[in-house]
């Protein structure tokens, strides 16, 4: 009974004397924690055009209106599982959306994908994935005349209007968009300024050339800038209108994002792993174990740190140093000499017994005949009063000569 | 808690089968096996709470001598206690060996003895002791810090004592000399003896020579129960260090000096330490050993950091000695201080009593005065040669109204006391 109310009064002692430290670490903990949990909660893609990113280069309102409007938006970043999910809903042929930019895809995927029977909408696709759509190796010719790239372009107006017969461009009427890739093929909406106005860009050829192309039956769509389906600039013009009919034609969609994931095996960097021996991470927890079990036994203390109750000492000599500097600091060589000479003096007329009350001409006389010098040449000395440091340095050592002279007889 | 070298050997020990197996598993099992170790080895250590303590420490000691603290550990569990013990005595008790092994089987006694070579004067403390036992393994320990309050004091180092015994001789000599060396008012009667060539012949009794065949002289005694008091200045200004000394311990040396010398030169000795109130009083006349009484009284003080109040001084002095005495101030001499409180003060005072002022100067103005190699050189023997003026104007001024000044540099500043007060005596102006 009383071992038990014992052991928790020593229990609740110690929490008492570490209340701060515990407060302080339940706090940092929860801190954690929450920040944490809030990052974590609802988590989004950070990629452009990912259709889970909410910020403006994200893609997230075309995919959840689409999916409002029942299409089955799925996210894919590789091809095997884009073509997994091409055999799945096979019955539909739903639509693939590429998006490329770091052009991961090499002519043998593209081909694959195209030999599917699926609709394809490629987000400014390079040139060289526009010629391997277009000339197949294989069997299909199916894609008809091909689509090209005809470089990049510029709109200063920040819009491009229809100017072609697609029911799909006719309907958004204009799109706004500020740059992209122009494209020639079967069939050609939004062309450039230069362009419309026929003029002589692009090689100085004059085909004109449009931000969207698509082959003649329609199964290939090709649109020359991505800001069109961002979030940022899909309620302005008539981006919407052009990007939902394109991608919501199939029941299903299929949101294609070119990753790392593609790239064949023996193109990715060599793990480093593959080069070391398989104890090295172990080992290396090991270590990091003892390293802390190292530091336990280093750390912990025994007992308390004593303090010692230091008492207040203070250099004497502080207040003549400062004056020191202060006297040094003013350049204050006359004053200084003038405490000089007084000292010397004291101590002369002292050592030749003349008294306290000596006058200063008594002194210098008694100094002249003890010494031996003449008169003049001593009171010369005593009273010359030096105006710079190297005049007070030499006249304090000859003073200092004088006193030697004067004390050591 | 506390884990050994030997717990991260074990760990270490553990790398081996780390690299042979290299899985997850094997650090589990190997964290496992530690962690059986600890359970084990803690389980097993004797519980420190069953351990009393029992201190015993000498009463006192002088600065600079060695002496020993002893602690007794009684090991009330049913287990081996094998502790490392830690007496946490604070640092200028200069203990030698603060932890220490012991082994105590269960049930006994084990002694630990602490060598102490104290760095500083006044009490020493100790607060806790820390007591780790370790488990049969040596691979962990458990810890418990007790409470366990002790006290050293340390006692002045009296340096100057080694000087006392020439000192005592010279004050001897004055007894029984002959009038004529040291003839003045305040010499009394002391004995006859023969006439000897050299003698004065005014000393020579006539009556008792009447009485005897051979001539007889008078002989004389310095005087005896005089009044001595004892100022030591304990304010901010005995804090200045001079040296690797306060000015106070160096006022403490020559109050010790002085006061023995004085008793046993036959004179009542009162000692005051003195800021705005009294640090400590001790009184020749009151019972007990002077010298003891006075290094216990003196030990624990130290600066206060606040001006002297010298208003007072008059009052404690006749609080201590109604008679004309004489009163040795052990105080600062420096410039600033003095010409507020001290000068005042020491008018009224030289009417009633023989005032000595005692003070430090720091040798290291007269090294700064003398070196002449640089510019700044030349400055700072100014600034030197000027503290050292202030001090001689100061002391000019304190003779001119009867006060003697004694002022030495720490190492003479007691021979130099206690030879005004020989000179003093023998001149019976006590």
């Amino acid at each position: 009974m009383s071992g038990t109310s014992a052991v928790r009064q020593r229990v609740r002692e110690r929490l008492g004397r570490h209340r701060f430290w515990l407060i302080v670490g339940t706090v940092s903990v929860l801190v954690t924690v929450t920040l944490f949990a809030l990052g974590n909660l609802g988590r989004h893609g950070n990629g452009t055009l990912a259709i889970d990113n909410p910020a403006p280069e994200g893609a997230m309102a075309a995919a959840s209106i689409l999916a409002q409007h029942g299409v089955k938006v799925a996210a894919t970043n590789s091809l095997a599982a884009t073509l997994a999910r091409l055999r799945q809903t096979d019955a539909s042929a739903p639509t693939v959306l590429i998006y490329d930019p770091a052009g991961i895809l090499d002519r043998g995927k593209i081909e694959q994908l195209a030999e599917t029977d699926a609709t394809l909408v490629l987000v400014e696709p390079g040139p060289l994935s526009l010629r391997s759509l277009t000339a197949p190796s294989g069997t299909a010719a199916r894609t008809g005349p091909g689509i090209t790239a005809a470089g990049s372009a510029a709109f200063p107006a920040d819009t491009a209007a229809a100017a072609c017969e697609n029911a799909d461009a006719v309907a958004a009427g204009s799109i706004s968009s500020d740059a992209g890739t122009v494209y020639r093929g079967p069939v050609m909406c939004f062309p450039d300024a230069q362009n419309s106005s026929g003029g002589t860009a692009h090689g100085g050829t004059n085909t004109p050339a449009g931000l969207y192309a698509a082959s003649a039956n329609g199964r290939i769509m090709v649109i020359g800038n991505h800001k069109i389906l961002s979030n940022d600039k899909l309620a302005t013009s008539g981006n919407a209108a052009l990007t939902l009919r394109m991608l919501g034609k199939n029941p299903d969609l299929l949101w294609y994002t070119p990753s790392l994931q593609d790239l064949p095996q023996d193109a990715a960097p060599k793990d480093l792993s593959a080069l070391t021996p398989p104890w090295r991470v172990p080992a290396g927890i090991w270590l990091l174990i003892v390293a802390v079990l190292g530091m336990l036994w280093k750390g912990r203390r025994d007992g308390p740190i004593v303090t010692e109750p230091l008492p207040v000492t203070v250099k004497a000599a502080e207040t003549a140093a400062g004056r020191a500097r202060l006297y040094e600091d003013a350049g204050a060589s006359e004053t200084a000499a003038a405490v000089l000479r007084a000292g010397a003096m004291l101590r002369m007329s002292g050592h030749l017994r003349l008294g306290r009350a000596a006058s200063d001409a008594h002194v210098l006389a008694a100094v002249a005949r003890h010494t031996g010098r003449s008169h003049g040449q001593v009171a010369e000395l005593l009273h010359t009063r030096p105006t710079t440091a190297p005049a007070l340095l030499r006249w304090a050592t000859e003073l200092n000569t004088l006193e030697k002279e004067v004390t050591s007889r | 808690m506390a884990i050994t070298g030997r717990f991260v050997l074990l760990a270490l020990a553990g790398l081996i089968p780390v690299m042979l197996f290299p899985t997850g598993w094997t650090i589990l099992l190997w964290l496992a096996l530690l962690a059986v170790v600890l359970i084990i080895d803690l389980a097993l250590a004797a519980s420190a709470r069953t351990v009393r303590l029992h201190r015993s420490l000498p009463e006192n000691v002088r600065l600079t001598e060695r002496t020993e603290a002893h602690l007794t550990l009684a090991n009330g569990s049913a287990r081996m206690l094998r502790a490392q013990v830690r007496e946490a005595w604070q640092p200028s008790a200069g203990a030698v060996n603060p932890r220490q092994q012991i082994l105590v089987p269960a049930g006994e006694r084990g002694r630990i003895t602490v060598a102490l070579l104290p760095t500083r004067r006044g009490d020493l403390h100790i607060g806790t002791t820390t007591i780790r036992s370790f488990g049969p393994l040596r691979m962990a320990a458990r810890q418990l810090t007790v409470a366990a309050p002790g006290r050293l004091r340390v006692l002045p180092e009296f340096r100057s004592k080694r000087q006392l015994p020439a000192k005592l001789r010279k004050l001897r000599e004055l007894d029984g000399r002959a009038a004529v060396q040291i003839r003045g008012a305040g010499t009394e009667f002391d004995s006859l003896r023969d006439y000897v060539r050299g003698d004065d012949v005014r000393s020579i009794d006539w009556r008792a020579t009447a009485r005897r065949r051979d001539v007889v002289v008078r002989t004389w005694r310095p005087e005896r129960d005089r009044r001595l008091v004892i100022l030591l200045d304990t304010s901010r200004t005995s804090a200045a260090r001079i040296k690797d000394e306060p000015s106070l311990d160096t006022g403490i040396e020559a109050a010790l000096l002085l006061a023995v010398l004085a008793e046993r030169g036959g004179d009542r000795v009162d000692f005051l330490a003195f800021d705005r109130r009294v640090r400590a009083r001790v009184s020749s006349a009151s019972r007990g050993n002077l010298l003891g009484a006075l290094v216990h009284a003196m030990a624990p003080l130290r600066s206060e950091l606040i001006e002297m109040d010298w208003q007072q001084i008059p009052g404690q002095v006749r609080s201590v000695s109604a008679h004309r005495s004489l009163l040795v101030l052990l105080t600062s001499l420096d410039s600033g201080a003095p010409e507020e409180g001290l000068i005042p003060m020491l008018g009224q005072l030289a009417l009633r009593h023989l005032v000595v002022v005692a003070s430090v100067r720091d040798p290291l103005l007269g090294r700064l005065r003398i070196k002449r190699a640089t510019a700044s050189d030349i400055y700072r023997a100014a600034a030197a040669e000027r503290a050292l003026l202030d001090r001689e104007t100061l002391a000019g001024l304190l003779r001119r109204q009867g006060v003697e000044v004694v002022d030495a540099e720490p190492h003479e500043l007691p021979s130099k006391l206690a030879d005004l007060y020989i000179r003093l005596k023998a001149a019976g102006r006590l």
